[in-house]
């Protein structure tokens, strides 16, 4: 009887421990990375007598939490790709939706700048027409600064947003040191798997990958280590390493990630992050605001310099040659923070043509400077850096003075600072140069109808550009310039002085004369406004394959099929990750259905135990009735 | 599969979610017509709109500088067509001064009438448009272009012609210099000029000429001297006889491919010149014409010099109706260029905006359609959410 009554007791409390598991179960049914708990019961050594093996009961051997550790693994590294995508597409999206705005865009301010500039084409002479196209122009101009000035916000943002997940991260990789320390501590104190604080530590590696790719790796004791990257260790044991930031040498503005080491300098893991929140910023940094912010200064720099090349060509109303129609700085160079030595590089874009749209970083060696990409390419340079023989690659003309030390080092960004610098530089209506500089007539008193043609400019440097030339015939074939010299005359070919060009065609008698003159005066001619208004077509960049409109539009497409590929990325990603987390739920979650079940068939198995207790408490007093 | 409570609501709500998520999208596509609401969703379509977009509005510039161009031009050939009014009705006059039944009185009358036509074609020669730019003065159009100077007309313009932007690839002038309407016209009969020599005392008059083998004909200035009653000879600028023969009243003189015929009778010593035509100007032409009526005459050699002068004054006048009627054509065949690049420019501006509405534009019965899907299939995700939600074993315990 009391075998019977030990036996139930034993039933009685194991159910009670799977009815408090049950009851745990139901609590934490919506509770995130919570993993149901079950309870495995086995017999209790059985007394051994001379009629057998006697059963002594139940007992609970231990509670273990339904958990896939492949498909934990499996969430974590998607939910890595995941979060670095969705922070990828968007900001790219939010920097797509202000560059190709149709009208806040840049496509928009540029077409109406063009459109004044034809329309004063239509007018050269009318002064409001002018005053016309220097607001479009100051229009376009804040244009290219505000759309800076909005990628400038996001980068601030990025790197706010950079810092704060940093301090996620210690906080996290704390929390993870903290819980492998108390694992490890209570499965050597009772041999039994904390469930709880495992759950809770799968989460904390969890929310990590959703910072940034973290790949765990089990120890015997329990405890788990965290790497990042290429190996770099985030958390050994209990032992976690503080991640930090720092200022980029180059660009202040800009942070680098640091974690600490062994060593006594932390290590610079920047460009060994992938995944999460923090990938996602680094990527969308790189690829997407500061390429934007130089090919927007791409643009600006190829509308600058043939805008400004043809004002040049041209003649404002005073009679003044064109000068600098918009201004924009030059290419900027940024010493970095580690240099000892004093030396200093300044640079200049020499050919808008040859412009590879990328960075570079010139490094010098302790005898010569080296140009490479920001990838690392080298690229090769001509000259030897002095100001009258600069070095010259892609584009750009660099000159170096000072004594920089070995590997002192300098970046180059040489259209980065273009557009938000771009300004209109005429502010006196005056001064558009929409009049060609000369012109050209055949004398009233010519015996022949030889024509000359309207003359275009070769030169506009040429110092006697503006000289009146005449051309006098000796004869039909034999032609003299300001009254001396013989030269030949072929009708149609073209003749060339003083930076000019023109061509006289027909028969030409003795006497007849042609005059290249000033264009002074010419107040209503509008052929330099012609050729400017056809600028944006013109191909310039890319060695003259890419006008500014079709840079307008690569801006517009790149950034736009960035982010596309980025949203298909991303909502690839988001499926699979849905598909595995579904995986996880199915193994990992509570079903209150069968809580239910489980809470009946514990209850029945309880009151089984109970009424037993009751029939050997009945059994007994019958004996003890017997007995007295 | 087993399924846990957890997954069971968060696979509801992740329908419901993505459905509503659908179904914004699908409406904003309906209530703002677009197809493409961020660039992201069609790069190259959103690329291809901007294209778009900024052809139209240049093609819309062309429009613009088309009415331009046609209201300037219309603006020349008014005035035009008013110098050619004025100078036919100067010629009228020229022919009626010529009339035997004139005297220097009547002549003089006729001059005054001249002379304000004169005046008048100075007035046409600098006429102003709307923005106060004379339409005749080149590039130089705040420059007055016609001005007298000793009875000499000046030209104070330059030989510049504006062009204007009618399409991508085309410009075309919205004007002409006044040197090339009013300055640059030839004398005589378009090749050479034939001239009485001022000292003439007989009663010989010159016609106009003309070529009869523009192959022998080799510019040069020829003289026609009577050497005798009747008698001539042709000598070459070098003074070498190149004809002679005899001549009599009407007859007409060749040589070196050309003729003139002489009318009444020229004194013995008399030279008639024959020169290459040069350019001389409209005004001279006139003021030559007014000079020669307001001279009295009173004997045949006087008569002979004056008639001679209006000869020549005609030949201007005519050469330069020749010249006006050129450039009006001109100013004609560039109004009718205008009108078919702008019925091009229309065709063209149509296929663009069709074709960005195809980028652009949501084809609206299948955006509705998906709407209505959409609708009903968030709808039924609701449902289910809310059914599924319900069973619970708890609720029998």
């Amino acid at each position: 009887m009391s075998d019977a009554l030990s036996s139930s007791l034993s039933a009685l409390t194991s159910y009670q421990r799977a009815m408090a598991t049950t009851s745990h179960n139901v609590a934490n049914v919506n509770t995130e990375g919570y993993s149901r708990q079950q309870v495995s019961f086995a017999t209790r050594t059985p007394s051994a007598e001379s009629s057998g093996f006697i059963g002594s009961g139940v007992k609970v051997t231990t509670v273990t939490r339904s958990f896939d550790e492949f498909i934990q693994a499996q969430v974590d590294e998607t939910t890595a790709k995941f979060y670095s995508l969705d922070t990828f597409q968007d900001f790219a999206s939010r920097v797509d939706n202000v560059l190709a705005d149709a009208d806040l865009g840049l496509t928009n301010s540029i077409s109406q700048f063009m459109a004044s500039v034809q329309d004063l084409a239509d007018s050269p002479d009318s002064l409001s027409q002018r005053q016309l196209v220097l607001s479009e122009a100051d229009a376009l101009s804040e244009r290219f600064q505000s759309l800076t000035s909005q990628l400038d916000q996001l980068s601030s943002e990025i790197e706010g947003r950079m810092a704060s997940a940093v301090d996620q991260v210690n906080a996290l990789a704390a929390s993870v040191a903290d819980l492998n320390q108390k694992i490890s501590v209570q499965t050597a104190a009772t041999g039994q798997p904390p469930n709880d604080l495992l759950d809770q530590r799968n989460v904390a590696i969890n929310e990590l990958n959703k910072l940034m790719r973290v790949s765990a790796v089990e120890q015997s004791d329990g405890q788990v280590n965290l790497y990042i990257g290429n190996g770099q260790t985030l958390v050994l044991g209990s032992q976690p390493y503080q991640m930090s930031t720092s200022k980029d040498a180059f660009d202040p503005t800009r942070q680098n990630i640091i974690i600490e080491s062994s060593a006594t300098m932390g290590v610079d893991i920047t460009n060994q992050l992938s995944g999460g929140e923090l990938g996602g910023l680094l990527d969308v940094r790189r690829d997407v605001i500061d390429s934007s912010r130089s090919a927007l200064g791409t643009v600006a720099v190829a509308l600058g310099e043939v805008f400004n090349s043809q004002h040049h060509n041209g003649m404002d109303l005073q009679g003044q040659l064109g000068g600098d129609f918009f201004t924009m700085a030059g290419p900027q160079v940024l010493s970095s923070a580690n240099n000892t030595g004093s030396g200093a590089v300044t640079a200049s874009i020499s050919d808008v043509g040859a412009l590879a749209h990328t960075d570079y970083i010139l490094t010098y060696d302790g005898s010569n400077y080296q140009l490479t990409t920001s990838s690392g390419t080298p690229v090769a340079m001509t000259g030897s850096g002095t100001a009258a023989d600069p070095f010259v690659a892609e584009g750009l003309s660099i000159e170096v003075s000072g004594s920089a030390s070995a590997g002192d080092q300098f970046q180059i960004r040489p259209t980065y600072d273009a557009a938000a610098t771009f300004t209109t530089a005429i502010t006196d209506v005056h001064d558009i140069a929409t009049a060609a500089p000369i012109r050209t007539s055949a004398g009233l008193s010519n015996l022949s109808d030889a024509t000359i043609s309207a003359g275009t400019v070769v030169d506009v440097t040429d110092p006697n550009l503006l000289d009146t030339v005449t051309i006098e015939f000796i004869d039909s074939n034999t032609y003299m310039v300001n009254g001396s010299g013989s030269f030949t005359y072929t009708s149609g070919a073209s003749i060339s002085i003083n930076g000019w060009e023109m061509a006289i065609t027909g028969v030409p008698q003795a006497g007849d004369e042609f005059t290249v003159e000033s264009n002074a005066g010419g107040i209503t001619d509008n052929r330099n406004a012609l050729l400017l208004a056809g600028v944006d077509k013109n191909g310039l960049l890319d060695d003259g394959g890419i006008s500014v409109q079709n840079a307008v539009d690569r801006v517009v497409s790149d950034v736009a099929t960035l982010a596309r590929r980025a949203e298909l990325n991303r909502d690839a990603q988001e499926g699979l990750l849905n598909q595995q987390i579904d995986q996880q739920l199915s193994v990992q979650g509570v079903n209150l259905d069968e809580e239910a079940a489980n809470l009946l068939k514990y209850q029945q198995a309880y009151e089984a135990a109970a009424q037993v207790m009751t029939v050997s408490n009945n059994l007994f007093e019958t004996l003890l009735r017997a007995i007295s | 599969m087993r399924v846990s409570t957890l997954q069971m609501s968060q696979l509801s709500l992740r329908t419901i979610l993505e459905r509503q998520s659908d179904l914004t999208k699908t409406q904003l596509q309906v209530s703002t017509g677009k197809r493409i609401i961020s660039p992201s969703d069609d790069p190259v379509g959103t690329v291809r709109t901007l294209d778009l977009k900024r052809s139209i509005k240049e093609n819309e510039q062309y429009q613009r500088n088309i009415d331009l161009a046609d209201s300037r031009l219309q603006l020349e050939e008014q005035v035009i067509a008013d110098a050619q009014t004025l100078l036919q009705r100067t010629r009228e006059q020229a022919v009626m001064g010529l009339n035997a039944s004139q005297t220097n009185e009547t002549r003089s009358a006729i001059a005054k009438d001249v002379k304000e036509q004169l005046d008048a074609l100075y007035q046409l020669a600098n006429t102003q448009d709307s923005d106060e730019n004379y339409i005749f003065a080149g590039f130089n159009g705040g420059t007055r272009p016609f001005s007298t100077s000793g009875g000499v007309a000046v030209y104070n313009g330059d030989q510049g012609q504006r062009l204007l932007q009618i399409s991508a690839s085309r410009t075309i002038a919205d004007g002409d210099a006044g040197a090339d309407v009013f300055m640059k016209i030839r004398s005589g009969n378009g090749t050479f000029v034939a001239e009485a020599g001022t000292a003439n005392t007989g009663s010989g008059v010159l016609d106009e000429g003309s070529v009869i083998d523009p192959t022998a004909w080799d510019g040069d200035t020829y003289t026609i001297t009577f050497t005798a009653a009747n008698t001539y000879e042709v000598t070459d600028s070098g003074g070498a006889v190149v004809a002679t023969g005899t001549h009599d009243d009407g007859d007409s003189i060749a040589f070196q491919g050309v003729e003139v015929g002489i009318d009444g009778t020229p004194a013995v010593g008399d030279t008639f010149t024959v020169s290459p035509s040069r350019y001389q100007d409209i005004f001279s032409s006139l003021e030559m014409m007014v000079s020669a009526l307001e001279t009295p005459v009173s004997d045949d050699e006087s008569r002979a010099a004056q008639k001679n002068l209006i000869h020549n004054a005609m030949s201007g006048i005519d050469r330069a109706m020749d010249n006006l009627i050129q450039v009006r054509t001109e100013v004609g065949s560039r109004l009718n260029a205008l009108e078919s690049q702008r019925s091009i420019n229309e065709t063209s501006q149509l296929t663009m905006q069709e074709l960005l509405s195809s980028v652009e534009d949501v084809d609206m019965a299948e955006a509705v359609t998906r709407l209505n899907q959409q609708v009903v299939g968030l709808d039924a995700a609701q449902q289910t959410y809310t059914t599924v939600q319900g069973l619970s074993l708890f609720r029998y315990l």
